[in-house]
This record gives C-alpha cells, sequence and structure tokens, in this order.
C-alpha cells in the first residue's frame, strides 16, 4: 500500500529543505496480510519502534516486520493513523496520557466513529499491543463517549456483553487438552 | 503432541491482573516433556482469531482508560452490567475536583477512598444513587477509622411511590448534616429508627416533600420544618405553633414551619383571631387565608406571623415592619 500524502493542509516551511525520502517497509499481520507504511509512522508504536531500532543498530536492512497479534484489517487501520500522525509531537499524547479530558481532532473523531464498536475495540487492542499512546487516549475517549449516558441494558448491548446468565463461569477450566 | 487451545480470551476473565497473563503466559509455555523435536514458534495468541472483539475480550488496562473518560452516571450503569465491570468501576479513581462549584460532580461509592480534601470555600454536590448508597455504607462501615461526612444538605431523591429504604439510616450515621431533605413514602418503622439518630437530633432544618402519616413530635427541634402530613390534629397545631414561637433567635426568616396536608385543617379552633388586613394581603385567588401574628416572648422585636387556610398552615419568624408580609412571603416561598 502506497502511504497517503495528507500532508497538503499541514503548513510548509518558507524554505524547503532537502526532506529524506520516505523509508516504506512491509508489515504482515497475523493473518499474512502485507501492507506498506511510512517508518515515522511506524515509529509512533513504542513496540515497532523498539524493533526498528534494533535493526539500525545493528545495520540490518529492515524489509518486513511482522505483527503477530494484529489481524490485517485491523492493522490497516492503525497504519493509517500512524500515517496521519506522523508528523505529530510525541509528547501531545504523552500528555494528555493521564487527562480526564481530552479534545479529539476532528479528523480522528470521523476516523473513529466511523467504525462499528466491535472494530473500534480490535482497534484500542492492537494499540494496546503495539503501544500506540495517541491512538489508545483518542480511542478511549470514542468509545467513552458512546457509552456516556447509557443505561446498563443499553451499555450491556452496546459492548456486547451477554445477560449474566448467558456468561460462561469464568471460574472453570478454560484449556482443553 | 496435544494441541493447546486457549478457549475465551485473557481480557474475559474477571478482575484480570498483570498477574493473570504471567500465570497465563507459564501455562501456555510447553513443559520439557511435551516440546517437539522441532520446536514451533510459540506465539500467544491473546483471542482466537474468530472470536468476535467485545468490551469483555479488550485488555483491562484499556477498560480502565475508558472508565477514566466516563462521567459518574454512566459508571454506575456500568458496574451494574456484571461482577467484572463492578471490579473494575471500583478499582479506577475518581476524583472530584473542588475548584467549581458550578457543576455537579458525582464520586463512585467504591472510590471513595479517593476523595480529595474540600475546601470550606466551595460549595459541592455530590450525588450518589441508592443502589451505590449500600455499596458506600457497607465500606463506611469496614473502615478501621470512623469517618465522617461533613455535608450541609442531605437530600434523598425519589418519589411518592419509592419508600425510603432502611440503607438511608445506615447512611445517615456516617454525616455530619444540617439540613435534611427527604422525598418518597417512609413508613413509620424508618422514621423511628431515623429519629433515633443524632444526626436528626441535631438537624437545622427538616423537609418531607411527600405526604406521610407521621408524629409531629420528632420534628419540633428543627428550626426549618416543611412538611407534607396526611392530616394534622388541633392539638397537633398547637403545639407546633407553641413551639415555633418560643424559641430564641436573633435573626428573622431563621424560623419557619411550613405544613401542607392532604385532609382539611380546622385552622379557626387553634387561630383565635384574624389580621383581616394581613389576610388581604396574603390572599390568592381571592380566598382568604385566616392570618394571627403571635409576639416571640424569647426573641426581641420579633414576631410570628402564623397564616393558615384549607390544606396549610405556616409561620415564620420576622420583623414588625413595613416589608413584614414581603418577607414573610419569601421566607417561606409562598
Amino acid at each position: 500500500m502506497a502511504p497517503k500524502k495528507n500532508s497538503a493542509k499541514r503548513p510548509q516551511p518558507s524554505t524547503p529543505k532537502p526532506s529524506a525520502p520516505a523509508r516504506i517497509v512491509k508489515v504482515q499481520s497475523s493473518d499474512g496480510h502485507i501492507l506498506q507504511a511510512d517508518v515515522r509512522a511506524l515509529l509512533l508504536s513504542s513496540t515497532l519502534a523498539a524493533t526498528i531500532k534494533g535493526y539500525d543498530d545493528e545495520n540490518k536492512p529492515l524489509e518486513k516486520l511482522e505483527v503477530n497479534n494484529v489481524v490485517g484489517f485491523t492493522l490497516k487501520l492503525v497504519l493509517e493513523w500512524c500515517e496521519k500522525h506522523k508528523e505529530d509531537d510525541p509528547a501531545i499524547a504523552q500528555a494528555e496520557k493521564d487527562k480526564k479530558n481530552i479534545f479529539i481532532p476532528s479528523w480522528d473523531r470521523h476516523f473513529l466513529t466511523k467504525l462499528p464498536m466491535g472494530n473500534l475495540f480490535d482497534l484500542i487492542t492492537a494499540a494496546y499491543h503495539l503501544d500506540i499512546t495517541g491512538l489508545i487516549n483518542y480511542g478511549c475517549k470514542t468509545v467513552a463517549n458512546s457509552a456516556k449516558g447509557k443505561s446498563t441494558e443499553e451499555m450491556r448491548e452496546l459492548f456486547g456483553i451477554p445477560e449474566p446468565w448467558e456468561q460462561p463461569s469464568t471460574s472453570t477450566a478454560t484449556w482443553d487438552d | 503432541m496435544s494441541t493447546r487451545v486457549f478457549r475465551g480470551s485473557v481480557g474475559s476473565l474477571d478482575a484480570l491482573s498483570l498477574e493473570d497473563v504471567e500465570e497465563f503466559q507459564e501455562n501456555v509455555t510447553p513443559k520439557s516433556d511435551e516440546v517437539p523435536a522441532v520446536q514451533p514458534h510459540l506465539f500467544v495468541q491473546f483471542r482466537h482469531p474468530d472470536e468476535p472483539v467485545t468490551w469483555q475480550t479488550t485488555p483491562n488496562e484499556m477498560k480502565i482508560v475508558i472508565v477514566k473518560f466516563l462521567d459518574y452516571r454512566s459508571r454506575q450503569s456500568l458496574r451494574r452490567v456484571s461482577r467484572s465491570d463492578k471490579l473494575l468501576v471500583d478499582n479506577t479513581k475518581f476524583h472530584v475536583h473542588p475548584s467549581s462549584s458550578k457543576l455537579p460532580y458525582f464520586p463512585t461509592s467504591s472510590s471513595f477512598v479517593h476523595f480529595p480534601r474540600i475546601s470550606s470555600s466551595g460549595r459541592i454536590r455530590l450525588e450518589i444513587d441508592q443502589g451505590a448508597i449500600v455499596d458506600l455504607t457497607e465500606q463506611l462501615k469496614q473502615t478501621k477509622q470512623r469517618i465522617t461526612i461533613r455535608t450541609e444538605l442531605f437530600h434523598l431523591q425519589g418519589s411518592p411511590t419509592y419508600p425510603v429504604g432502611i440503607l438511608v439510616v445506615d447512611f445517615l450515621e456516617f454525616l455530619d448534616v444540617k439540613d435534611v431533605l427527604i422525598d418518597g413514602h417512609c413508613p413509620l418503622i424508618i422514621f423511628e429508627l431515623m429519629i433515633d439518630l443524632d444526626q436528626w437530633k441535631k438537624s437545622r432544618s427538616i423537609t418531607f416533600n411527600h405526604f406521610n402519616d407521621l408524629p409531629i413530635n420528632p420534628f419540633l427541634h428543627v428550626n426549618i420544618l416543611r412538611l407534607s402530613l396526611e392530616e394534622i390534629s388541633i392539638e397537633d397545631a398547637r403545639k407546633v405553633i407553641k413551639v415555633f414561637v418560643n424559641k430564641k433567635i436573633l435573626k428573622a426568616g431563621t424560623i419557619s414551619f411550613y405544613i401542607k396536608t392532604k385532609e382539611p385543617i380546622k385552622f379557626w379552633k387553634f387561630l383565635d383571631h384574624t389580621d383581616y388586613e394581613l389576610s388581604q394581603k396574603l390572599a390568592t385567588h381571592g380566598a382568604l387565608p385566616s392570618v394571627q401574628v403571635l409576639i416571640m416572648p424569647n426573641s426581641d422585636s420579633l414576631v410570628f406571623p402564623v397564616m393558615a387556610k384549607e390544606k396549610l398552615f405556616c409561620g415564620c419568624a420576622c420583623k414588625m415592619d413595613d416589608n413584614l408580609v414581603e418577607n414573610f412571603k419569601e421566607t417561606l416561598g409562598l
């Protein structure tokens, strides 16, 4: 997948600087889908950043990153979000981490609210595994916004939580040989 | 080699902790006797690929972040969804910020331990629903150190059909309260427990918004009384007037009673005569109430006008001046 050109609306430097060419790597999802992403976008993930740094330190060529706990569809969403935010200051996301109220920018609001709740949970879970602070903040805030003002029954429906009598007991074994 | 299949997901376990994950990882690691000659890559699948992602399969760390963004009411809804969600909400801090006095702030019952010290400069309204009061009271009971919540007003919000329960009595024990406002039907057995409390005896004002059949004596110690009673006897009405007129105060407007009844009051039997001028000024819809101005023997320069009509009688301490009618109306909300 070619990276999106989303810098049209961003302020351009007055004197054009020779920008480094985008470094594109392949990213493979747990179900075998191979996507392409700009390394700068991947650096938003602390998990992937550590892996990339490991390759760079050893001067190994980085051709393909395997993300073993995120399926292709979700990984595509993650990369789309990272691509959009690759030029963001990571300090902003860190500063918002412990705030109770955060502002979700327009693009993110549209991006996240269009997703069904299941995909949103998937995206948050992926952001958790990949440790992407900004996506965690916005994703969790979006879920919270959807849940606000809901009754218990509405919340159960929204979150796909079965009624108590429908839930399997977790005290019994969950392993099967 | 037997294949280990993880049924369910880490996120769906109740009250998942990091220790649970570590235990899970420990269990999933093949035992030495199970390790095949060619060891496959060990991959901890956090959930089965076919399993639909729901709230329950979302990592607990993320649930905590989500709960942090929720307001009090939504948290209360969530904690009633399941036992694991109750634990989740109860273990997520909820801060009350004392800086603002405009909006109501809602502490979760169980996050009580995280209450900040609230400065006396700001007025803060805290709402706790009746379900949460049970949990909060239990926690207060279990706390080794005796905790008293200082509060101006305790308002039990409810409806005429929603009876006042024993939990209110239990909860009141932990309050240092000045004003008590009760909605709903109050059974006599609960009322008798309530009036035994020090909080009741020390309260400055008591309001019962809905019609109840309660004795008048336990209310006579307060300075401000607003009651809705099924009926009131002549003797009780006389007693109310006598007690309130004899209270010792310095400031007008700080002593008053306002009693509504369902049954008509025979007010002519306890008001000797009517001040016709005041009666006209206090008349509503053409109906002239009976008004009698009584001297307050223990309060200098104050008088106690008592107004009565078919299903209402009320009175308050006022200065005997030109603004008497306006002050009377304002104090009693007429």
